[in-house]
């Protein structure tokens, strides 16, 4: 379990992140919640294959609301 | 034609807009925000870059502060719907657009709210400011005022009165219906609570399109409830902006209109084209000032004091009147009536005739200021 999702309120909030994260040159790619997460609900994501934990920081750092983290469906 | 009645739309719209517009309409037309497949998410791209051009040009603190509407009067009445509660008071400025009238009218024939109405004083913003303060109470939530008049393109000193309302602990909203684009707006800077601007103005953006912005994270009660692509499963509406008041599809070609015309005022220049816009409106005040039988109501306009906006009458004619004949004659069009502002109307004595409006844009030249004066001489000489 790598929790590489980055869960996000809204699609506009994962727009905002991916931005973010593409000026800290952190690959990062938007995709729907999977239903499987805690959170039961519509929602953006982003998937962070490499350095999540750092993105998860950054994103923090830069007033972006996380709303936890999440495995990857495959 | 000439067209000069840009305070009630701009025409013709920039060659880069209706690109955008043809464009959002063949490539983003899935639903921005709903879906995980790549059509929606590039919708939902498109749709992001415009927020954050948005949030640029008028320094909004965020992003997520940038709320798209359907143009300024559903901004205006999100804000007075989502802020006032039973009991409250408001003060708006007696040059105040049926937009903000007519939403406070229906609240205050309900009983919810009581507002007074602040005369302006042309030329001399304390007295302005004096007004705004007097009508002031223990029950006083919001002042509203316009950034300029739709009617006289007088400015207001709204950066003095959102000071002044934040002193008494009262919001303050802007309506930017004639500066969004023309004056310089800095969210941030000034502390304004929320601006509202249409889209197809000064933005040069199509029809259809607005923003309301929005200077803190101060939760508004939602105008509208809805689906927002987040939060599904709860029956409330999310607490977090954009989504909050962004219920329904957006307008995506709308958007990237309103993108394209914010790129084609950074290219062409704000601040060169109001100059440009200024010196037009002086030039026309002058002369038609010079025609006997033509009544102003205004000093002659300068850009600290006035946006581009001009109205007149013809003495012993009916605005609309001298408007058709402009039109028929001329193929001029400019605006005649009331303009949806009564208060200003009342203001300026002007109510039983209403007056004759012109507003260059950028695309307006000296020659077609020269034809209008013309046609005004015209007019006087037509039996």
């Amino acid at each position: 379990m790598n929790n590489e999702l980055i869960l996000l309120p809204s699609v506009t909030y994962a727009m905002k992140a991916k931005s973010i994260l593409d000026r800290y040159k952190i690959r990062s790619y938007i995709q729907r919640t999977p239903r499987n997460t805690a959170i039961k609900s519509c929602g953006y994501c982003l998937y962070v294959p490499d350095d999540t934990d750092e993105a998860e920081r950054i994103l923090r750092k830069n007033g972006v609301r996380v709303l936890g983290r999440a495995s990857r469906e495959v | 034609m000439i067209y000069l009645d840009n305070a009630a739309t701009t025409s013709p719209k920039p060659e880069i807009v209706v690109r955008a517009v043809n464009k959002a309409l063949r490539q983003y037309s899935a639903n921005p925000g709903r879906g995980g497949h790549t059509p929606s998410v590039s919708a939902a791209q498109a749709v992001y870059d415009v927020r954050k051009a948005v949030q640029d040009f008028f320094r909004v603190p965020t992003e997520e502060n940038v709320i798209f509407t359907s143009g300024c009067t559903e901004s205006l009445n999100t804000v007075i719907k989502g802020v006032l509660k039973q009991g409250d008071h408001v003060v708006i400025s007696t040059l105040e657009h049926n937009a903000v009238l007519r939403p406070l009218y229906k609240l205050k024939e309900r009983g919810v709210i009581d507002y007074s109405v602040a005369d302006i004083v042309c030329g001399d913003d304390e007295a302005t400011i004096n007004a705004f303060r007097n009508a002031i109470n223990d029950q006083t939530r919001m002042i509203i005022s316009t950034h300029a008049s739709n009617v006289f393109g007088i400015r207001l000193p709204v950066e003095r009165i959102c000071a002044l309302a934040h002193s008494y602990g009262i919001l303050f909203c802007l309506d930017a219906a004639q500066s969004a684009g023309i004056l310089d707006i800095n969210v941030e800077d000034s502390g304004f609570d929320f601006v509202c601007c249409p889209g197809h103005k000064g933005l040069y953006g199509p029809m259809g399109i607005g923003l309301l912005l929005l200077g803190s994270d101060r939760l508004l009660d939602p105008l509208k409830e809805g689906g927002t692509g987040s939060n599904s499963a709860e029956p409330r509406m999310p607490a977090h902006y954009p989504d909050r008041l962004e219920s329904g599809t957006l307008n995506t070609p709308g958007i990237c209109g309103l993108g394209a015309g914010i790129r084609f005022l950074n290219m062409r220049g704000r601040r060169s084209a109001f100059r440009h816009e200024m010196r037009l409106t002086e030039r026309l005040y002058h002369e038609l000032a010079d025609i006997e039988g033509v009544e102003l109501y205004t000093p002659p306009p300068d850009p600290e004091h006035f946006v581009p906006v001009l109205s007149f009458n013809i003495r012993g004619h009916d605005s609309e009147s001298v408007a058709a004949f402009l039109d028929q004659k001329y193929g001029i069009a400019v605006r005649a009536g009331l303009h949806c502002a009564p208060l200003a109307h009342r203001f300026m004595d002007t109510i039983d005739r209403g007056s004759v409006r012109a507003a260059p844009s950028v695309f307006t030249t000296e020659n077609d200021i020269r034809i209008l004066v013309k046609a005004v001489k015209n007019f006087m000489h037509t039996p």
